[in-house]
């Protein structure tokens, strides 16, 4: 079976917008009048799958269809929200971005039960994050580094290259 | 563009000594200003005052909620204070778009999350609180008792889709097909010549 979005961008049934990166459409089951989807035309499951670029265009879209929100339907507000796995609400295979164009007395409620955290939880999530943020830097780090020492073999390499075509 | 939008926010955001007439007069970058020097993200994000930091660069910075949703949920703001999206670069949003997914991977990795909500409200009227634009990052698991992401799915009439559709890609269409725009751009330019050259063969 194919999926959903991948055949929007085919069918273009509903497609409000497209560019050689993402697309977007009409939901055909809104939350409310007007709400937007935008997604990678190259598939990808979920938002740790979609390269860099992608995610910053997909956002970069996603302000844009909000501003004509407010142009041409007359919101008064905007929420984008992405639902990134089951256990958050992802329906789909296909990851994507809505905007959704509020009114007010639109029967939307997307606010959430917050609580006051305490303290010492707050400073050990904190400390748990930054050691995974780390983690990550340092994973990377490395490439970057053989990335660089292969350049300066390169470097050397032609350096030799030309002191040989030097030798008469 | 949506210039009356931000002036309501302005009022929305309780700046008690003005009155909607002197904003009026303001210019946007006054009134930004403004906000700025009353802004308790924009201290937090300059180091004036003290949250829990979790990531920062030289464009944005990430903080936890001290009132969160669930353990976890941090809030990604942009270092330069804007109230609503469409006011940011286009730059400075891909670069949050870019991290609020490194985030998400983060917190998935280190708190063992089944998945994250990623959420933006640009005006009170979407739920926006704060006169500084924030991207919250929540992390979610199967059992949690979050429900505010349960999107109600409406049915709408395929014509109402239709004329939908029509709208907004008339509106996208002047926005992103340039070529098209130059090209009406172009043709008002040539009249114009015309019409200067008319006069000066005239006089």
């Amino acid at each position: 079976m194919k999926c959903g979005e991948c055949e929007a961008i085919e069918t273009r049934k509903h497609l409000i917008y497209e560019d050689s990166i993402v697309a977007a459409v009409l939901s055909s089951k809104p939350a409310v009048a007007g709400a937007l989807e935008v997604f990678p035309k190259e598939h990808h499951p979920i938002l740790e799958k979609v390269p860099d670029d992608v995610i910053g265009k997909m956002f970069a879209v996603a302000n844009k269809l909000a501003a004509a929100c407010f142009e041409v339907l007359g919101a008064e507000g905007t929420n984008i929200v992405i639902k990134n796995g089951l256990a958050a609400g992802q329906v789909t295979s296909h990851m994507k971005l809505h905007v959704l164009p509020r009114t007010e007395n639109d029967g939307l409620n997307l606010q959430w039960q917050s609580s006051k955290a305490n303290e010492e939880e707050l400073n050990t999530t904190q400390l748990m994050l930054k050691e995974q943020l780390e983690k990550e830097t340092a994973e990377k780090a490395p490439e970057k580094e053989e990335q660089k020492k292969e350049q300066e073999e390169i470097s050397e390499e032609s350096y030799l290259l030309k002191q040989l075509e030097r030798i008469p | 563009m949506c210039k009356t939008f931000i002036y309501a926010c302005a009022v929305f955001y309780s700046m008690p000594q003005l009155t909607e007439e002197d904003l009026a007069k303001m210019s946007p970058e006054q009134i930004a200003e403004l906000q700025k020097q009353n802004c308790f993200f924009c201290q937090i994000g300059s180091g004036k005052a003290q949250a829990k930091m979790v990531y920062e660069d030289e464009l944005c910075f990430a903080i936890l909620d001290i009132n969160p949703a669930i353990k976890g949920h941090m809030l990604l703001l942009p270092k330069e204070h804007y109230m609503i999206l469409p006011q940011i670069p286009e730059e400075t949003i891909k670069h949050l778009g870019v991290i609020a997914k490194k985030l998400s991977r983060t917190v998935l990795r280190a708190l063992g999350a089944e998945g994250t909500n990623i959420f933006i409200a640009n005006g009170a009227i979407a739920g926006q609180r704060a006169p500084h634009l924030i991207i919250h990052i929540i992390p979610r698991t199967e059992n949690d008792s979050i429900t505010a992401f349960d999107l109600p799915e409406k049915d709408i009439r395929e014509e109402d889709l239709l004329k939908l559709q029509k709208m907004l890609t008339k509106k996208l269409g002047m926005n992103f097909e340039p070529q098209q725009e130059m090209k009406v751009q172009k043709s008002k330019n040539l009249e114009e010549i015309d019409l200067h050259q008319l006069r000066k063969m005239l006089i």
